[in-house]
């Protein structure tokens, strides 16, 4: 075996490179704090630290969407507190509406103050956020909710549209309720229409509210319809919205000659006819803002009371005022009690948010960042290594024949 | 005998020789590529003395073994290093998509918050944007790659075609001082060292024919070299992919082509890196083409700001000079196209692949998956009579007039000729060609972003069940749901019966006060089983009913006018997020592979690139410890030729010393 004096230079120095290279590698480690400089130092963990990261943007993001919840639901759960305490106020203003000893004017005064009470209400209602929206408009944001319209009533002009947050990989939160939910609460008399190509001939009233709604509620919408023979009789049918007949006897092909009054279950029918008919009974409940119930208890009020009879309808506007603000505060107490079990929910997520992202972080660190501990020995060895075969090739090379020649 | 003084002078000759040849090899101790010389003394029995001979120290074996390894760690690498730049720059902080998209569905998530607000919505478009933008710089940089590979490519060939001629030339010169018995050793070590760069370029076989020296041969027999003709190495257009650049080997007036796979050295590893790189931008764009295409639909399926039906995010993915890109003619076709085009009809069914296309005769083809290397003929496919009942894996041909209709893997591919399509031409299909480039936004106005449902779901304030419902669009493209403008054509109401199990029926509520049963496909949707959680196709949209229902419940569907504050569409982009749009992955995930992939390949890379290097450096040092200067030998060896010219000084002084003796006696 022999060797050359190139080879001697050449592969101490090819060896002191490769040292130097491991070194600057495991200062870039160190310094960086990054174990992986380029997905080739680990492709699967390269891999990973891009999924994990996608995991803790959306974490992070969640979290802030919680607190974007949270902001939400605690201005909606003060604008309804304070309604409450207004409706709390129109409730006391009732109560004393319904002494009999007051004047006229002290009437008058009450209904004054239950005006202003109803402004404060609606201008809670159509509370807006920072940003211009409104809170209790359902999906129409930019729409004022309740406006009053020409007959002096409150109309809702939102819709039933309820906001999702994202707050969890697969758990959307409702954040706000429609104005329609909260303040509609209080329902009116049940009202029956027709639907079909030609009513005209037909009439309805409801003449019993309990009947009617226990008939509309297990009936669904009726059908009732009217045909005529070849000699110009007529009959009618009266059905369910199974298309089953009412009734016992049952409502079906009753001859009958016009004009027919029918009554059934609290729901009185004229029939007319010019022809035959065929017509759909629909069934509504209008619901009313307790707006509508304050306007309309300062309406009576401010009827001045002359005899026992005024003094009656005094009494019973204050009566049906008072069941309605119940039925209302009813109504705010379950959005209230909703919000808070929503803000729980919140506070849960949060909580498990907080532990997922620690969870991620931690592995995130443990495939990403450097082990101290084992970089700083790996480069101590590395020096180690480095400097011997610096003082081996001073050795060696220092070493030559020539020296001994003379 | 010969007389004393003649052997001395003789001897003396010889070691002022070999002193001479231990100083040349002295001198050359740092000369790269230098073969050490030696002397070998004989004597000479009738005139007597020694007498020297040169040798030049070399083995043809570890030579040839040096110049092998050379070119496969030459491949290894170039291979190496390039791919390095790649793996860097898919996972690099300013230009990982991953994270573009991240900050892109975070912003998306503030939007889905409060959809009503301006900045949001602005900050979004500006995040689409900057995605865009992200794209586009990926795909620059890619581009850039590319591009690098071919001025190298181009730089290389100038190379190879210098050395090959120095070799050529170096072979007439060796040839000539051989004939003129003069051979000269310098020469011999000066062509190896050029064979061995050559050798780093590409991988070559070494043939040494006799008097007319070295052959050079590519690995699959082509000449370079042979005795004092050189060929050369030039570029041009790749005639099936004409953005790449393909090498051509001329020689003795002869062109032909020089196949990717045979070539090896620094030349290998840069081809083998471009199909990596290829690999990484058809990702790259598919994933740009399912992005924008996904983005496109959902705001076409929302209203924006204005009560307005959503228009397209970003530019058409099937824009006409997209679908014209995606087609190239192969150079050397005899047909001339009068139109030629791919259009994209599922995104979310194209592979990432590039095909080939070729006319196997007067009515067949054959389809060429070229990354899996499938072929498709058009025998296994199913031939239909008219356009529209193309679906995939199906195709429309009428050979006569030369019109082709290829549908497969989610898009179409469109040929039209003049006349009919010559048997053996084909057609090269890139389907996500420029996606990631062409990636711009349509929308200007942040109040354009379609982050609300169209259709407004509302249940009747006294309903007595528990039904809730949602509606989906289900055609965005046409909007047959909404043919007059902020209205939902028509508006309708879902109502339900008191049977048992519950029915419900869907009305036409255009007129209020007269609603008709809705007619879906021919049949009125009337006393229809209730089943909770299934979703009712209507026109161009669904709805799904959840919850239970009692009788006279009633729901009614309208278009969502004003409904600024609805966040549905916004979260239905929020979901894609997670979605797999991408041959059947998350983008996030589909490019976490991608990195995954061009790591592990790069690691390898590097890999071989040690072991390969280590391999070359041990055959380096076989050869270079049989034929490199040694100081201390030739140190030993000065002192050995010093010694015995002193001696044969001394037999002359010894010679002149014996004739004055003779001479005192005389």
């Amino acid at each position: 075996m022999r060797i050359s004096t190139q080879q001697i230079y050449s592969q101490s120095v090819f060896n002191m490179q490769q040292s130097q290279v491991k070194l600057a590698e495991l200062n870039e480690q160190i310094a960086t704090g990054k174990r992986i400089q380029s997905p080739s130092d680990d492709p699967v963990g390269a891999a990973q630290i891009v999924a994990l990261n996608e995991e803790l943007a959306q974490l992070e993001k969640y979290e802030s969407n919680i607190g974007y919840a949270q902001n939400s639901l605690d201005l909606e759960e003060t604008v309804i507190e304070d309604i409450n305490i207004a409706m709390d106020k129109m409730s006391e203003l009732a109560v004393q509406a319904g002494n009999t000893t007051l004047s006229d004017n002290d009437r008058q005064s009450i209904a004054n103050e239950l005006r202003e009470l109803t402004e404060y209400v609606a201008g809670l209602m159509n509370t807006q956020t920072a940003s211009g929206e409104y809170i209790f408009a359902g999906s129409q944001g930019h729409t004022q909710p309740f406006v009053q319209d020409g007959s002096g009533q409150y109309q809702y002009q939102g819709d039933d549209g309820q906001r999702e947050i994202q707050v969890g990989a697969s758990y959307l939160m409702p954040m706000g309720d429609a104005g329609a939910d909260v303040f509609m609460a209080v329902s009116g008399e049940l009202e029956v229409s027709l639907l079909g190509s030609d009513t005209s001939h037909l009439t309805v009233s409801v003449e019993d509210q309990d009947a009617a709604d226990a008939l509309f509620n297990s009936s669904g919408d009726l059908n009732l319809s009217i045909t005529q023979d070849g000699g110009g009789n007529y009959s009618y049918s009266l059905l369910d919205s199974a298309g089953n007949p009412l009734g016992d006897p049952a409502l079906s092909n009753i001859a009958f000659t016009p004009p027919e009054t029918l009554e059934h279950e609290g729901v009185s029918l004229t029939l007319n006819p010019t022809g035959p008919v065929d017509t759909t009974l629909r069934a509504e409940t209008p619901q009313h803002s307790i707006l509508d119930v304050a306007l309309e208890l300062a309406d009576a009020l401010e009827q001045p009371v002359t005899d026992g009879e005024s003094q009656q309808a005094v009494s019973d506007a204050v009566a049906k005022a008072l069941t309605d603000i119940d039925s209302a505060q009813e109504q705010l107490l379950a959005t209230t009690t909703h919000i808070g079990a929503r803000g729980g929910a919140l506070e849960k997520q949060l909580d498990s948010n907080l532990e997922l992202q620690l969870i991620t972080k931690t592995t995130l660190s443990s495939i990403e960042d450097t082990d101290l501990t084992t970089a700083i020995t790996e480069l101590q060895l590395e020096q180690t290594l480095l400097e011997a075969s610096q003082v081996v090739f001073g050795q060696v090379t220092g070493m030559s024949l020539f020296d001994y020649i003379r | 005998m010969s007389n004393l003084l003649n052997i001395g002078s003789q001897s003396l000759q010889s070691n002022t020789y070999a002193l001479s040849v231990t100083g040349q090899n002295i001198a050359n101790v740092n000369t790269a590529g230098y073969s050490r010389q030696t002397v070998e003394f004989s004597s000479h029995a009738a005139l007597g003395g020694s007498y020297t001979s040169l040798e030049r120290v070399t083995s043809n074996y570890l030579t040839q073994q040096v110049w092998a390894d050379q070119s496969v760690y030459s491949k290894a690498d170039s291979y190496a290093s390039k791919m390095e730049v790649l793996d860097n720059l898919l996972a690099a902080d300013g230009t990982n998509l991953s994270d573009a998209l991240d900050s892109y569905f975070s912003a998306l998530q503030n939007a889905v918050d409060d959809p009503t607000s301006s900045p949001n919505r602005e900050l979004l478009l500006a995040e689409l944007e900057a995605l865009g933008n992200s794209f586009q710089q990926m795909d620059r940089l890619l581009e850039d790659q590319q591009n690098l590979i071919d001025s190298q490519l181009e730089s290389s060939a100038d190379q190879v075609n210098q050395l090959a001629a120095n070799i050529a030339y170096l072979n007439g010169a060796i040839q000539q001082a051989e004939a003129q018995g003069n051979p000269d050793a310098a020469l011999l070590d000066q062509r190896d060292e050029l064979v061995g760069e050559l050798a780093e370029y590409l991988d070559l076989q070494v043939v040494e024919q006799g008097s007319s020296g070295y052959s050079l041969y590519l690995d699959n027999g082509q000449p370079l070299v042979v005795g004092t003709t050189a060929g050369s190495l030039s570029t041009t257009f790749d005639s099936s992919d004409l953005t790449h650049t393909a090498l051509q080997l001329n020689f003795g007036g002869q062109q032909s082509a020089v196949h990717d796979d045979s070539i090896g050295g620094l030349i290998g590893g840069l081809l083998a890196y471009r199909s990596d790189l290829d690999g990484a931008q058809n990702e790259v764009d598919l994933m740009a083409l399912t992005f924008i295409d996904s983005m496109n639909q959902q705001q076409l399926a929302g209203m924006d700001l204005n009560s307005e039906m959503g228009s397209a995010l970003f530019n058409d993915i099937n824009s006409s000079s997209l679908m014209n890109g995606r087609l190239t003619p192969t150079l050397d076709n005899t047909t001339s196209l009068s139109k030629g085009w791919v259009e994209i009809t599922d995104p979310s069914a194209l592979t990432g692949a590039e095909y080939e296309l070729e006319i196997t005769g007067s009515d067949s083809f054959t389809l060429v998956d070229q990354s899996s290397g499938q072929s498709l003929k058009s025998s296994a496919m199913n031939q239909v009579s008219s356009l529209d009942q193309l679906t995939d894996g199906s195709y429309y041909a009428d050979w006569n007039s030369g019109e082709l209709v290829v549908a497969v893997d989610g898009m179409q591919i469109h040929l039209e000729a003049s006349s009919v399509l010559a048997q053996g031409d084909s057609f090269s299909i890139d389907p996500t060609h420029d996606a990631a480039a062409s990636m711009e936004l349509a929308l200007i106005d942040g109040s354009q972003l379609a982050l609300a449902s169209p259709i407004r779901v509302s249940p009747a304030s006294d309903n007595q069940g528990t039904l809730q419902a949602s509606a989906t669009v289900t055609d965005p493209t046409s909007s047959t749901f909404t043919t007059t403008e902020k209205a939902l054509s028509p508006p309708l109401e879902v109502v339900f019966s008191n049977s048992e199990p519950p029915t419900y029926s869907v009305y036409d509520t255009s007129d209020p006060d007269n609603p008709v049963p809705l007619v879906v496909d021919g049949s009125p949707l009337t006393d229809q089983l209730y089943s909770s959680g299934e979703a009712i196709a209507l026109n161009g949209f669904s709805i799904t009913l959840t919850g239970e229902a009692s009788p006279g419940d009633r729901i009614s569907f309208s278009y969502n006018e004003n409904g600024v504050s609805d966040n549905r569409n916004a979260l239905a982009f929020s979901a894609m997020q997670s979605e797999d749009l991408m041959h059947g992955e998350s983008w996030q995930s589909a490019y976490a592979s991608l990195i995954e992939q061009v790591g592990t390949d790069t690691k390898n890379a590097q890999l071989q690139s040690t072991a390969s290097l280590s391999v070359l450096q041990s055959s380096e040092q076989a050869k270079a410890s049989l034929v490199g200067v040694n100081l201390d030998e030739e140190a030993a060896k000065l002192v050995q030729y010093q010694q015995a010219y002193q001696a044969s000084a001394q037999l002359i002084s010894t010679s002149q010393t014996l004739f004055e003796t003779l001479l005192d006696a005389v």
